[in-house]
């Protein structure tokens, strides 16, 4: 008697129950398609244009960021290290190759969700392309710890995962296709203090 | 049993609809997306430093090299302007609509002149444009726009500290004035 009045709720309840938590895993799981990938480092070219994917929009107006504009840059982010290993801030490492082409870029350390850490005051949190100390075939070599070092040094240390940001402004990257052929910077692990 | 397998089957194709409605509605929703929090800043036509350090705004500079500030304006009564100029080494402007969709981006390099004149014009205003142009738009940067609402993100780049007040005097002349085009 009460078969029929049972069906639909059943239909109703996996129509409602798993269209909300499929969306919700989607956007925890991804966030977007459309990203390109080299080494550690990952970037968004098209996140803030109209031609960025649904899942892509919907996490650009749930975060609420002034997003880079094609001609002004390109963000790309590091979660882990060269071997796959999440970056902790319990860690020191160095960062050290090149950069692709561009007229200015800058490196920080953020937490894994882009914030920037709580640090103490006049230590440095970040670098750019002017400060920074090059080799003399231009390549550089960052150190990212605790304790401060010689040569080009960014304070490191927060208690959970940490993110780096590379922000290249004015390059071509951007609008270029063939974006594997690009030099990242590695990221090496040097050592970790016991928690 | 049969019956039951159906509305299984009629249950998962609804979830798969409703997935598809939410991601697509989301971002209208969430009340916290960029054009809501650049809204929430103030009054249109004029630009707002955004500070280092996160606030109640919830807009800041994630960059402490790259500063920035926000202008929100809708042109369907007249053409926004935007000035600056000052001792940047670089520059990068970019304008939005209010889904946050980039509509215009530019830099330094790519300007007439060292520093930053664009006007922000709907379709039938560069109509009026072409027609007659005025002394004070000549050697603007002319950018029409689909949708009349939207906001303009001007950075200023300061690598050392000793460039930071240039940066923030940079910031903090440019203005963001609606303009009117006589209808000639």
């Amino acid at each position: 008697m009460f078969r029929l009045p049972a069906l639909v709720a059943l239909t109703l309840a996996i129509a409602f129950a798993g269209g909300a938590w499929s969306a919700s895993w989607m956007l925890t799981a991804t966030s977007g398609f459309g990203a390109i990938r080299l080494g550690s480092w990952s970037a968004y070219p098209d996140l803030q244009t109209a031609s960025a994917d649904p899942f892509a929009k919907a996490h650009r107006a749930g975060d609420g960021r002034i997003l880079l504009g094609r001609a002004e840059g390109l963000v790309f982010t590091a979660r882990s290290d060269e071997t796959g290993a999440a970056l902790s801030g319990q860690c020191s490492y160095e960062i050290s190759g090149s950069t692709p082409p561009s007229r200015f870029w800058t490196l920080r350390v953020a937490e894994a969700g882009g914030e920037p850490l709580d640090a103490p005051e006049r230590v440095p949190v970040s670098l750019n392309s002017w400060t920074t100390l090059r080799n003399i075939d231009g390549t550089f070599r960052i150190r990212l710890s605790a304790a401060p070092q010689a040569g080009n040094w960014i304070w490191l240390d927060a208690p959970d995962t940490v993110s780096f940001v590379l922000t290249l402004i004015d390059t071509p990257t951007a609008a270029s296709v063939s974006m594997v052929e690009l030099d990242m910077p590695k990221i090496e692990k040097i050592g970790c203090r016991d928690a | 049993m049969r019956s039951a397998l159906l509305a299984i089957a009629i249950g998962l194709v609804g979830a798969a609809f409703i997935h598809i409605v939410i991601i697509l509605a989301l971002p209208m929703w969430t009340g916290k997306d960029a054009w809501t929090r650049v809204e929430a800043l103030g009054a249109e036509n004029r630009f707002y430093s955004l500070a280092n350090e996160p606030n109640i705004t919830r807009l800041y500079n994630e960059d402490p090299h790259i500063r920035s500030a926000v202008c929100h304006f809708d042109i369907s009564n007249g053409p926004v302007r935007i000035l600056a100029s000052g001792d940047v080494p670089i520059w990068t402007v970019a304008a939005y609509d209010t889904a946050s969709d980039e509509t215009y981006s530019m830099n330094d390099r790519s300007a007439i002149g060292t520093g930053v004149n664009i006007a922000f014009v709907t379709p039938a205003q560069m109509l009026q444009l072409r027609r007659f142009m005025p002394r004070a738009l000549e050697r603007a940067v002319l950018v029409e726009l689909s949708q009349p609402q939207g906001y303009v993100v001007l950075r200023a780049i300061a690598p050392t500290p000793s460039q930071r007040p240039a940066a923030r005097a940079f910031l903090a002349e440019a203005s963001c004035t609606g303009i009117t085009i006589d209808p000639a």
